[in-house]
């Protein structure tokens, strides 16, 4: 029996919100904690870390309408508990949870206890209680609920159809989340080509590989030591690293795979072309030639191409424009 | 050690499980003695069991607030309502009857009207029911399949006969719990359901797809609920799995080229019968109520068209309206010219003067019911009614007549039920379910006991806090 779309697309969007909540908590966490570091302001070119993490996530525009100047209360609450923001922790997880309650019949038990756990955990705290505890304990919950989330759908769910949406979903999201992540190097570093190799620019690649816990992962591959070349090379172009974009485009590509198998071509192949799109691309190129074409605009090309992929799965498979389906 | 079932004290009025204090009616016994065995503490053990069940299989209700759902289990008493064999050939030979007439009427309204023009039937009191849907005038479903499920309120009075207190001809809930019900009541209490030769019920969900293949042939059947916030969801799901059908709502379907097809991943997929839990208002904002969302717009121009299969038809509130239920003995008469096999309560209804008269000067006598209402609400209980209410319903009698019916109150039977750890008689009611395939009847074994909760209370309705039984029908020579 074919999967209706509603269920397919609810699918898609727990697994995305789910993995956007645990992405905005890891580089809050990572950010956070930078800020706690002896102060590096005043270096040349280093700029204000919580505007730039602001504009990582793409939200300058509503949070500059909304709050005004990104100070250190307003961006951790903005990114935290504030239900206007639709990508807040709080907001994404319980979007996430209205996604899973509708397909509740659809999940196995242990999974919807898991996302309604999870979100209840992360609600129940105020912005006064985040403030005063420090931000880690709020993000490790986060965390740790979302690996328990993905562990228990993982472990418990029939891996049909709607399993490899949402694995799409999720995995869409972290390819999108780990380019904006090498991108906002571009963001904290705007202008100070003198301050390449410097104690400042270590530290930032340091904290970027911290973010999605590849520190280790990348010492033990890079003895060598932290630079540029070796950062980008390995969160863009090492597969073996499960955060890292191949690895994450790879994953997302054999999921899209399972779940359009069998549909016919005119519905199938707009999204297949896109994400082949992809992996054919990033195939044939090294730290060394991503940084030559400018490290920026190819994540900021490969963000449009994810945006697009999204697009032309939701009109193809869920019926977002019935001129499509 | 005090032995429970010897304190029962059964009331005045008719006990379905003992004759006197300390008697069981013969079909009662094996159930009776093993309750007589049992103490508190084993009650209280059983009971935790059922519990627990309850929980773990998800069988439960859900209360909203403003952030959050709270989720309770429907209060289910563990002590099994029992009902001998030959008591059941009566009632379900009345109820196949009931449901044919009740289907022919439906039929005969939408097309020759044959019991209107014969004078059997006041014309009024069918046209101006809002339950008369013009839009199926002329029209006859597949296999004239009308009322495909039925669930028929059955109660019994001091002497133990069975009455008719009311038709559900629309889409009657509750069948889920009489499934659970009897999945808790083996595990609960193996041995006494073993040793009694209960008839089962869990075949419901499959007779019904039958059913409904028997209507309309092959074709995708799907079950269209309300969505997630409906009491009955629950229910919902649980149907849409036994059936093996896909549970759809609203905005999963389309119209595309005279076909009602479902949105998936894979394309269009044409549906060809739906079991459907909404009421016909919100089917079709095209054709019907313009603000439902839970419908799809022009899904009622492929039904008239024969392109679907609705259960039940579109038109079929018309058979159980309050004001059309005094008919329905009439009914069988014309219809089947055969004499009713289960009585209706005596009916007055406020239309006719003379009832109108009687009802208006026995209002501390009479239950007044709105004839367009359900689930208990509206409901006034004369003999257990302040002057202040009787005046208000007086008032509201005489500015709406034909809104209203009265029925004396019927001193319905009891039944032994466990009550803050302690057997006490509680009041019951019974609905069985019944499913039509445009030839032949059938009816589920039992049907769902409701039960009043509260001491004396006669309401027993869910959602004014009853519970419910398991109702087992004893095989065996009727």
């Amino acid at each position: 029996m074919a999967l209706l779309s509603r269920v397919a697309e609810n699918l898609f969007w727990l697994g995305r919100y789910v993995e956007r909540a645990e992405n905005t908590a890891r580089l809050l966490d990572v950010m956070y904690h930078g800020s706690l570091e002896p102060t590096v302001d005043g270096l040349p070119g280093a700029r204000n870390t919580w505007e730039a993490l602001i504009q990582t996530l793409g939200l300058e525009a509503d949070f500059t309408e909304r709050h005004g100047e990104p100070t250190e209360d307003a961006v951790v609450e903005y990114l935290t508990v504030d239900r206007l923001n639709t990508s807040s922790i709080v907001t994404a997880l319980g979007t996430a949870r209205e996604n899973a309650r509708s397909v509740r019949d659809y999940l196995s038990s242990e999974t919807w206890v898991s996302i309604n756990r999870l979100y209840h955990a992360a609600s129940q705290r105020n912005i006064a209680l985040i403030r005063s505890d420090g931000l880690y304990d709020f993000c490790e919950i986060v965390r740790q609920g979302a690996h328990l989330f993905s562990g228990t759908a993982d472990g418990t769910s029939l891996h049909d159809e709607g399993w490899h949406w949402m694995q799409c979903g999720l995995l869409l999201e972290r390819c999108d989340m780990v380019t904006r992540i090498v991108d906002s190097k571009y963001h904290l570093l705007m202008t100070s080509e003198e301050e390449v190799g410097g104690p400042y620019d270590w530290y930032q690649w340091a904290a970027l590989l911290r973010s999605v816990s590849g520190y280790e992962a990348f010492r033990r591959t890079n003895p060598g030591g932290v630079d540029a070349l070796a950062v980008i090379s390995f969160l863009v172009l090492d597969s073996r690293f499960p955060r890292s974009f191949r690895g994450s485009l790879e994953k997302m590509a054999a999921a899209l795979t399972l779940a359009t198998d069998g549909a016919v071509p005119r519905l199938r192949n707009p999204s297949m072309r896109l994400v082949t799109g992809l992996t054919n691309r990033l195939q044939f190129e090294t730290a060394e030639s991503i940084v030559a074409a400018g490290l920026h605009e190819y994540m900021y090309d490969v963000q449009n191409t994810l945006a697009d992929l999204s697009q032309a799965v939701s009109e193809a498979f869920f019926w977002s424009s019935l001129s499509a389906a | 050690m005090g032995q429970l079932a010897w304190d029962y004290d059964c009331s005045a009025d008719y006990d379905e499980m003992f004759e006197r204090p300390g008697i069981p009616r013969d079909h009662c016994r094996a159930v009776a003695d093993a309750l007589k065995l049992m103490t508190e503490g084993d009650l209280d053990e059983i009971r935790q069991r059922a519990d627990l069940s309850f929980l773990n299989l998800g069988i439960t209700f859900t209360v909203y607030n403003e952030t959050s759902g709270i989720e309770r289990i429907f209060p289910f008493d563990l002590i099994p309502r029992v009902i001998a064999p030959h008591e059941w050939t009566h009632v379900e030979n009345g109820l196949k009857q009931r449901v044919l007439a009740l289907n022919a009427f439906v039929q005969d309204v939408y097309n020759e009207q044959r019991i209107i023009t014969e004078g059997l039937i006041p014309p009024d009191v069918v046209f101006n029911s809002p339950n008369y849907e013009p839009a199926v005038r002329g029209f006859t479903p597949p296999a004239g399949a009308w009322i495909v499920i039925a669930g028929i309120d059955l109660v019994r009075d001091r002497n133990g006969s069975f009455y008719v207190l009311e038709d559900n001809a629309r889409t009657p809930s509750g069948v889920s719990y009489v499934l659970q019900n009897r999945l808790i009541s083996t595990r609960t209490m193996p041995r006494i359901f073993e040793k009694s030769r209960v008839l089962p019920v869990a075949n419901y969900a499959n007779q019904l797809q039958q059913a409904i293949y028997t209507i309309q042939g092959d074709g995708t059947a799907v079950l269209l609920t309300p969505g997630v916030f409906n009491s009955a969801y629950f229910e919902h799901t649980f149907l849409a799995k036994q059936m093996g059908v896909q549970l759809v709502e609203g905005r999963d379907l389309v119209v595309r080229g005279g076909q009602v097809v479902m949105k998936t991943t894979r394309g269009p997929q044409p549906v060809a019968s739906m079991y459907r839990r909404v009421d016909d208002e919100f089917l079709d904002p095209a054709n019907f109520n313009p603000v439902s969302e839970l419908g799809v717009a022009g899904l009622f121009d492929v039904y008239r068209a024969g392109g679907l299969c609705l259960v039940n038809a579109v038109g079929t509130g018309i058979a159980d309206d309050k004001s059309i239920y005094p008919y329905v003995p009439e009914m069988i008469r014309f219809y089947l010219g055969e004499e009713a096999i289960l009585p209706n309560v005596p009916t007055f209804h406020g239309a006719d003067e003379v009832h109108r008269e009687h009802m208006l000067t026995h209002l501390d006598e009479l239950v007044v019911k709105p004839t367009n209402a359900s689930g208990g609400y509206g409901v006034v209980i004369g003999p257990r009614s302040t002057a202040e209410e009787l005046n208000e319903v007086r008032l509201q009698i005489e500015a709406n007549p034909a809104g209203y019916i009265a029925q004396p109150l019927v001193r319905l039977s009891t039944a032994p039920t466990v009550v803050d750890g302690q057997i006490v008689p509680r009041r019951v009611d019974l609905r069985p379910f019944v499913i039509f395939d445009g030839r032949e009847p059938w009816v589920l074994p039992g049907g769902l006991t409701r039960v009043a909760l509260k001491e004396g209370s006669f309401i027993v309705n869910s959602s004014q806090g009853g519970g419910s039984k398991d109702t087992w029908v004893l095989d065996g020579p009727a």
